[in-house]
């Protein structure tokens, strides 16, 4: 009554709303109810059901506290990784060198020379796993106007003696004032480990090669990576391939976590990565990256 | 030979304390190693020191990660002492955070972020070029 009152009370015909809920046949239901004036001394109420609209809400609140809480935990795990797991291996590594100092005839027995990797491998793998969880906390609004040409360059420059050594030769291909917004730390990173995927899988008795190029398509700045080395088979592999610790060549060193660090960081930047690839031909990366105009 | 009169390390790790001592006793480089748990610790025994117009070690060691005071705090606090400035502080850490990293940045400590494991050779040639 205090509500008609009041809408009668409105000059301009002003639309009052409220919420309310009422238990019917022992559900909870939720209401949603317009009043407004017509004429002197009618009133128009229309009532509107939101039952499931109220409930899909509430779930909605209670998926964000569950993902806010995730959240909080990975952050605690990311500290703990960072700072109480690394001081162990440290302590570890730096007992050991002190030990062989001491006694350097003690690292003959493959005992201690198999804990000594061990502390050391142990080291690199948390390490990697900390490289992995701070960039879950990267933040895509440090991106920033980066030359892609001057990237690459300083990337293959970084990377040449390592080409050198497997014969791969580098070729970039970009034109010099193409540019791309872009966390440079992470284009770093993915310029780095297209590369160094690239010269790691060269096949050998061929002129082995890695070809970066860039072209605009749509809303992207497209980055390619083409080699011709290995390859990989994609029917086998395909879902696996940008997975963590995951490893398809047995005969060099990797680690498994480069292609899954470069996705996540092309992820946080919101772009994405396809690869196309066949066995004994070579392997095209193709990344995307949203163009912005710079 | 000893260059220093005296090298502190603020350090809760009781593992690492003992390395650093190893590692300065085989260097011989310095008269007096000290050491502290925390940054309060060693915050009081700077102040104390200041007060009494008695000298600051001529290097600490600086961990970050501790109970009571971190070594932020310490840090911070330490800059605030009278004539403090002269004195080099490393932080010696195990933490790979870039927030941390990001702080060393702010004060000015890049050249002066070490991170664990120390090795002695390491120690050796930053003692060495002080």
């Amino acid at each position: 009554m205090e509500v008609i009152d009041e809408c009668l009370s409105k000059k301009n015909q002003e639309v009052i709303s409220f919420e309310y809920e009422l238990e019917i046949s022992g559900r909870r239901r939720f209401f949603n109810a317009n009043n407004i004036a017509f004429g002197e001394d009618k009133v128009i109420v229309s009532v509107r059901d939101i039952t499931d609209y109220q409930e899909n809400l509430d779930r909605i609140k209670q998926l964000l506290s569950i993902q806010e809480k995730q959240n909080e935990k990975l952050l605690n795990f990311t500290h703990i990784v960072s700072h109480n797991l690394r001081s162990h291996t440290a302590n570890m590594q730096g007992l050991l060198s002190l030990l062989k100092m001491d006694d350097p005839e003690i690292f003959d027995n493959p005992y201690v020379d198999l804990m000594n990797t061990s502390a050391e491998n142990l080291n690199d793998t948390i390490a990697n796993l900390n490289e992995v969880l701070e960039m879950t906390f990267g933040d895509p609004d440090d991106k920033i106007s980066v030359n892609l040409y001057k990237t690459v360059d300083k990337s293959i420059k970084s990377v040449s003696t390592l080409a050198k050594e497997a014969g791969v030769s580098l070729y970039n291909e970009i034109d010099k004032d193409v540019a791309v917004k872009s966390i440079p730390a992470y284009l770093d990173s993915i310029v780095f480990n297209m590369l160094t995927n690239g010269i790691k899988f060269h096949r050998a008795g061929v002129d082995s090669y890695v070809r970066v190029t860039s072209s605009r398509k749509d809303s992207f700045l497209v980055i390619q990576f083409e080699d011709n080395g290995v390859g990989v088979d994609l029917s086998l592999h395909g879902e696996k391939l940008f997975g963590m610790y995951k490893t398809f060549h047995s005969h060099v060193e990797s680690k498994g976590l480069g292609l899954f660090i470069t996705k996540n960081q092309i992820e946080v930047m919101d772009g994405k990565i396809d690869v196309e690839s066949e066995v004994n031909k070579g392997t095209t990366f193709t990344i995307y990256l949203p163009y912005e105009d710079v | 030979m000893k260059m220093f009169k005296e090298i502190t390390i603020i350090d809760d790790d009781k593992i690492q304390v003992f390395l650093f001592l190893k590692f300065m006793e085989k260097m011989d480089k310095a008269e007096i190693v000290s050491s502290f748990v925390n940054g309060k610790e060693a915050f009081d025994e700077m102040k104390e020191r200041s007060e009494n117009n008695a000298s600051y070690p001529d290097i600490i060691f600086l961990d970050l990660n501790m109970p009571v005071w971190d070594g932020w705090l310490f840090y911070d606090e330490f800059k605030k002492l009278p004539n403090s400035d002269a004195i080099t502080i490393y932080i010696l850490t195990s933490s790979l955070s870039s927030v941390d990293n990001d702080k060393a940045i702010e004060r000015g400590l890049n050249e002066k972020y070490l991170n664990k494991p120390l090795n002695f050779e390491q120690l050796r040639e930053l003692l060495q070029n002080k």
